[in-house]
């Protein structure tokens, strides 16, 4: 064993580098901060970016194991396989575009640069080493790390008493939620001994459980947390006034990066408790009514939204669910593995993308009517590209099929159909068709209503930064969604 | 391997179900910030009964990462507190209803 640590430590190292440049780049902005005078402040942002940039390149420098190889870092702690890859490559490339984006958002409402890029990075270094984590200590603190960041960011613009409302919702229920989240865990120590998902497999494939009520007992708790993170109906209370009350990049963050990363960490989890042959019915009927439960918030709590932001946190409730659907299967047919994995980790992709274009649209639109859906009106004649850029992510988040909205969904729902969970699968296309109502109603504002006398807010400038990002953005809408379609329909 | 439900767990069970009751019963912050603290050593309780029992260690050190965690948790939601208390002269859960549609 001893000859064996320097070696695997070294290679844990060199295989997390993306996670070191992260943290060290933290520290790097906080140190810059304090060291650049204050009219140098902005060159913050360009740190930050160059600390993203890097990170992206070691992580292609390490690379993905490939196929449906995996390999494991710090004794079991982290993984790295296909779908660790893709979420941390969806991870990065969504914080670069809020760095891009955020500037202009920053000064407008005076939060202070130095802290907020330092947090930034600490949180994407948790989301990181989240999506990652295979281990029931390492999954704790990560989950921690990034939650506590994120109250901090949610509430960092200090004068706006409704960021304050924000964070000090998103915190409570955020700790509530960790608390429920870490009495599961110790129940699924106490039931098998273990705390690295692989002796717990090992555990379980040699029936070697102490207490199978426990195992199941700390599964359902942790369910709980998860659901909180993946802001899953009946744990999705906090998520409109969070994604309302908390600046906009940031509601974007919550709302991707901190998806993603407890998507890939649950589905880790899943994938454990998979291989649990005599495991109770419970656990699949609570993931799955859970699942049905948030697909009919979702969609319903989006129609009667006034605001495009508290509209979008239910949209993206709904959204999780889709996501959720493929987990809910492989709880039942551990042998669909490979393509309920395929299946989230499009989605993941999927999704980022045009959430992120739609809250990139929302943040530059930001200063005049605080996301009002009204306050869009006029916007196709004022404003005609980013007009026309919010009308892409919305038509791609309600499944049009040109886009990558549509080729996530299909593939989620093949799953459902292909595990036998046909119910899944038609609820979910359902509500999908249903959220063209309120998809449909932001472009009809925006293109054949006009603002009310006198009310029509300034004509938001897009600057050449801000562009280019959101138009790379919507390019990767159709780029994803073409190699999807050579990969499903080319061969 | 037979295995007895030991009364530390039971113990543990309780404190969570008290801290769960109070954040559903209380209304003020810092009341129900407290009830989620016993329910993070209700956790931690269960991890060193579990720990004893199965002879294992990393029960042990699972609670030690937990007192840190639960500590930088409660430095962030007391600064919140603070903040709000100087806004509001009271931290009432109930009274956080200006996000509303």
């Amino acid at each position: 064993m001893a000859e064996q640590l320097i070696p695997h430590v070294i290679e844990s190292l060199i295989g997390t580098g993306p996670l070191l440049i992260m943290i060290f780049g933290a520290m790097a902005v906080l140190v810059a901060d304090v060291l650049l005078p204050r009219d140098r402040r902005p060159l913050l942002s360009v740190i930050s970016l160059v600390v993203v940039a890097l990170a992206f390149w070691d992580l292609h420098m390490v690379g993905s194991p490939g196929g449906s190889g995996s390999e494991s870092y710090y004794f079991g702690a982290l993984r790295a396989n296909s779908l660790v890859f893709l979420a941390q490559n969806v991870i990065l490339g969504g914080a670069f575009f809020l760095i891009l984006i955020a500037p202009r958002y920053l000064d407008g409402k005076r939060i202070p640069l130095g802290e907020f890029y330092a947090l930034l990075l600490i949180a994407v270094t948790a989301m990181l080493a989240l999506a990652a984590s295979t281990e029931l200590l390492t999954l704790f603190l990560n989950i921690e790390l990034l939650s506590i960041t994120l109250y901090v960011l949610v509430g960092i613009e200090n004068r706006n008493s409704h960021a304050t409302e924000a964070a000090f919702k998103y915190f409570l229920l955020g700790s509530v939620a960790a608390a429920f989240l870490l009495f599961g865990i110790a129940f699924v120590f106490g039931a098998t001994g273990q705390t690295r998902y692989d002796r717990i497999a090992e555990v379980i494939a040699a029936g070697g459980i102490v207490q199978p009520a426990f195992l199941a007992i700390g599964l359902g708790l942790m369910l709980v947390g998860f659901g909180f993170k993946l802001s899953l109906a009946p744990f999705h209370m906090y998520a409109p006034d969070v994604y309302e009350g908390a600046p906009t990049p940031i509601a974007a963050a919550v709302a991707t990066g901190s998806k993603v990363a407890a998507l890939g960490a649950l589905f880790h989890l899943i994938e454990l408790a998979s291989g649990w042959s005599d495991a109770p019915a419970g656990l699949w009927a609570a993931l799955y009514a859970i699942t049905l439960i948030s697909m009919i918030v979702g969609n319903v709590g989006a129609i009667i939204q006034p605001n495009f932001l508290r509209m979008m946190a239910y949209s993206s409730i709904s959204h999780s669910a889709y996501a959720v659907v493929p987990m809910v299967v492989l709880l039942r047919r551990p042998d669909l593995l490979i393509d309920a994995r395929d299946a989230v980790g499009y989605y993941m992709l999927a999704y980022t993308i045009m959430t992120l274009l739609a809250f990139g649209v929302a943040t530059i639109l930001g200063r005049q009517g605080e996301g009002r859906i009204a306050s869009y009106a006029g916007l196709g004649r004022r404003a005609p590209l980013l007009a026309a850029l919010m009308a892409l992510a919305m038509l791609s988040l309600l499944g049009i099929p040109p886009a990558v909205g549509f080729f996530g969904k299909l593939r989620l729902f093949a799953v459902a159909v292909e595990g036998g969970h046909y119910w899944l699968a038609v609820i979910g296309v359902l509500s999908s068709v249903a959220s063209a109502y309120y998809y449909l109603r932001v472009i009809v504002t925006m293109y054949m209503q006009e603002p009310a006398e006198g009310a029509e807010p300034a004509i938001p400038t897009l600057d050449r930064v801000n562009a280019v990002a959101l138009s790379v953005c919507s390019a990767c809408l159709f780029v994803f969604a073409i190699f999807q379609g050579v990969y499903l329909f080319g061969s | 391997m037979e295995f007895m439900l030991p009364g530390n767990l039971i113990l543990a069970a309780a404190i969570f179900t008290i801290g769960v009751l109070g954040i559903l019963l209380k209304r003020n912050a810092i009341s129900i910030f407290m009830c989620v603290e016993l329910m993070f050593n209700a956790a931690n309780l269960a991890f060193i009964t579990f720990a004893q029992s199965l002879g294992r260690p990393e029960g042990v050190a699972v609670f030690l990462f937990v007192i840190t965690v639960a500590a930088a948790e409660a430095a962030v939601g007391l600064a919140l507190f603070i903040k709000i208390f100087n806004d509001k002269d009271n931290i009432d859960a109930d009274e956080m209803d200006m996000l509303k549609n």
